[in-house]
């Protein structure tokens, strides 16, 4: 019984922790994303 | 089981106590199986929330031209692999069997089977390349060591030899894969002793523990909702930060949308081109490609209704030529006169100012037969517009010569009956090609006054004869290249003799000649209109030379503009006033080039020489399926050879009429009515004359 609990809280914390890491990266790619339509915007309203 | 493990799976709703107590008494084979799946779909969920969300960044990305971290991209690749590796591990944890991994290494085991005979042994039946049967029988013994027998099997099912087996062989059996399907028996064994015990647990529990067991169900209840709330906020972080980006985006928008930003190179190149592509379209809309649109563009009421700007920019488009009529304003110069047209050679004329005062440009003919004429005006012009004392004027004079009612009898039958050019060339508006023909038909030289339409104009609304169109280089497009008198275009309104208005022309007056205060010519002209002459001057009695300039003198243009401001209804809406250093035609070409009418091929050069074409011209005309002479109206053309036009007829037996009428008043001849018969004419001549002589005489006797 304590084999399957312990499998199964290591699986699970192994994807919550790569859920985690997911939103990271996803919020990461959205953060960069939007900066580099900042740039964009910040360079037309320079020229 | 993992008692919570049922409780992950993507989107579900959460279960009751209950539900929870029964799930904790499944069995742990079936707990294993439920691990397995639920492992799955959290993977599979993962995996597939992960690909959306990167579809949704990417197509994001790609509308706004954004470029996706590759590191990023990776990572979230390998966050994937992890994933996978992490169902692995559970398996392998568990003690789970991938399906895809069974019986890989023993593909030719046939059976495994319990047999008392060899010690309570493990039988596992293989089946070797020769189809002979053997089984191993394993057990372990009481110490826990491995030992067995090969068993060879008959082709009837029975036993054969029995091998005992030795280190070796177990070594061999491990590579063939039957050890490994020993140990799984053993352990599926004692998978079934731990079931067996739970079993007896789970029962030993409902009847002792059963208060524990329901403090366990609520303890996996708080979990399971503990998980969901939290996948709940997790969700609504979500929808927040997807509500804040899109805000941030429209905020981006509003900023482009409400500034004048600066564009990006594709932007700019990609609007540019729109521009380009928007102006070209509106242009070729605005070119003239029918005759419909040449009639409704060319108008007398559309062109009148012009600005200067608008009326240049229409010229520039189709056709640009142009022709001209010279007016006889001023003291006409015997060197702007020939033989045949000398009259009013050394006389002061107002031809401009009366034209203003109709509006209007018109034939000799209607001038004598419009509605402000009177009978003896009529008189004149049959007479071939010389003074005239009719039969009325020497009533209280009779000392003085009466001009004979057969002249003008005979002037009113040559004109209407015998020969019809001279009263198509009398009712007709008289026009220059492309050139100003001043030096023929002009008036006071050097303060010339002349209206220019378009050539378009003429063809499109009106019947025209281009009396030297047979000549070379005469037709309506080409260049005239003198003044010469075979330079000449009939122009007759289509329907009622109305004339043509002033304001659909350009009107083109010299700018500045120093011209009387009064008159507006360059010589004195006192209030008679009579000329002041130099005295004793020597020379020819014609030559304007013999009068006397003006002194008491202003710029022409200023006398024009002052009589405009004092006569505001007879100003022409489209006025140029040109250096009267040029000649018209110089000053005429000349403001062509300036504003590039039928400017490409006008040089220097041309300028005074009344060369201006377009190149295009006839590629122009060809499109819309023309003939260069007739600008695409042919219908309108009027044949030299007939003069047939819409209502010529019609129009010459109204004039007779009128003649007639006339001759009657001035000369009360009642008994002329006979002339109206309008075989009057036809009859032999002789015949005619003592019909004339005997009215005519018949009355004579009366007055």
């Amino acid at each position: 019984m304590n084999k399957y609990q312990q499998a199964w809280e290591k699986f699970q914390n192994k994807m919550n922790d790569l859920r985690k890491r997911q939103k990271e990266v996803l919020l990461r790619i959205y953060n960069k994303l939007d900066q580099q339509k900042i740039e964009n915007i910040r360079k037309k309203l320079e020229k | 089981m993992g008692i919570e493990q049922s409780t992950i799976e993507s989107g579900e709703k959460p279960k009751t106590e209950q539900e929870v107590v029964i799930e904790a008494e499944k069995s742990p084979e079936e707990i294993e199986k439920e691990m397995l799946t639920d492992a799955d779909k959290e993977v599979a969920s993962f995996e597939r929330e992960e690909k959306s969300d990167l579809e949704s960044v990417e197509k994001k990305a790609s509308v706004d031209g954004l470029q996706i971290d590759t590191k990023d991209r990776s990572e979230l690749e390998e966050l994937i692999e992890e994933a996978e590796q992490a169902k692995k591990g559970l398996v392998k944890e568990i003690g789970g069997e991938d399906e895809s991994k069974k019986n890989i290494n023993n593909p030719n085991i046939i059976e495994i089977a319990e047999d008392k005979n060899f010690e309570g042994s493990t039988i596992i039946k293989t089946k070797d390349a020769e189809g002979r049967i053997i089984g191993y029988a394993l057990r372990k013994n009481s110490r826990g060591d491995l030992e067995g027998n090969e068993i060879g099997y008959m082709e009837d099912g029975s036993v054969g030899p029995v091998y005992q087996l030795h280190e070796s062989d177990f070594a061999k059996l491990k590579q063939q894969g039957v050890m490994e399907s020993y140990e799984n028996v053993l352990a599926q064994k004692n998978k079934d002793s731990e079931r067996e015990q739970l079993n007896k647990v789970k029962e030993f529990s409902k009847e002792y523990s059963q208060e524990d067991r329901n403090l366990i169900a609520k303890e996996i209840f708080k979990k399971r909702k503990e998980y969901f709330d939290g996948k709940k906020n997790i969700e609504a972080d979500e929808q927040d930060e997807k509500q804040i980006v899109e805000q941030l985006e429209k905020l981006g928008d509003d900023i482009e949308s409400h500034r004048d930003i600066p564009l990006s190179k594709e932007q700019y190149l990609k609007e540019t081109k729109e521009i380009i592509n928007n102006f070209y379209s509106n242009e070729n809309k605005k070119w003239l490609k029918s005759k419909e649109e040449i009639a409704e563009n060319f108008s007398e009421e559309n062109l009148a209704s012009l600005s200067m700007e608008n009326y240049i920019d229409l010229l520039r488009k189709f056709p640009g030529h142009l022709v001209t009529h010279v007016t006889r304003q001023g003291v006409r110069s015997k060197e702007q006169s020939f033989a045949y047209h000398s009259k009013g050679v050394g006389q002061f004329k107002n031809g401009f100012k009366d034209m203003l005062k109709s509006k209007k440009l018109v034939s000799p003919l209607a001038v004598s037969i419009s509605e402000s004429s009177s009978f003896h005006d009529i008189c004149r012009f049959l007479n071939g517009n010389e003074d005239i004392i009719t039969a009325r004027d020497s009533i209280n004079d009779l000392n003085v010569e009466i001009v004979d009612v057969k002249r003008l009898m005979a002037s009113l039958k040559k004109l209407t009956f015998d020969n019809k050019e001279e009263y198509h060339d009398k009712s007709a508006v008289h026009l220059g090609i492309e050139r100003v023909l001043n030096a023929m038909y002009g008036g006071e030289k050097g303060n010339d006054i002349f209206i220019v339409y378009p050539a378009a104009h003429i063809v499109s609304q009106y019947n025209f004869l281009n009396k030297y169109a047979d000549k070379k280089e005469k037709n309506l497009t080409s260049p005239q290249n003198s003044d010469a008198f075979n330079n000449d275009l009939y122009v007759w309104n289509k329907n009622e003799s109305k004339g043509m208005n002033i304001d659909a022309g350009i009107v083109f007056i010299s700018e500045n000649v120093q011209v009387d205060k009064n008159s507006g010519s360059q010589y004195e002209v006192d209030n008679l209109e009579n000329l002041a002459e130099i005295t004793n001057k020597k020379g020819n009695n014609d030559d304007n030379t013999k009068f006397k300039k003006s002194e008491n003198t202003m710029k022409s243009r200023e006398y024009w503009e002052k009589y405009f401001s004092e006569n505001s209804k007879y100003k022409p809406s489209k006025i140029v006033y040109y250096d009267a250093n040029m000649t018209p035609t110089e000053a005429l070409n000349d403001w062509k080039l300036k504003n590039n009418i039928n400017g490409d091929n006008i040089g220097a050069r041309d300028v005074g020489n009344g060369v201006g074409v377009m190149d295009n011209t006839k590629a122009r005309l060809d499109a819309i399926g023309t003939r260069t002479d007739e600008i695409g109206f042919g219908e309108n053309k009027v044949e030299r050879s007939d003069f047939k036009r819409s209502n010529g007829d019609e129009e010459a037996m109204h004039f007779h009429r009128l003649a007639l009428e006339a001759m009657k008043n001035e000369y009360s001849l009642d008994q002329l009515l006979v002339a109206y018969d309008p075989n009057f004419f036809s009859r032999p001549e002789d015949e005619w004359d003592e019909i004339i002589n005997k009215m005519y005489n018949a009355q004579r006797v009366d007055v």
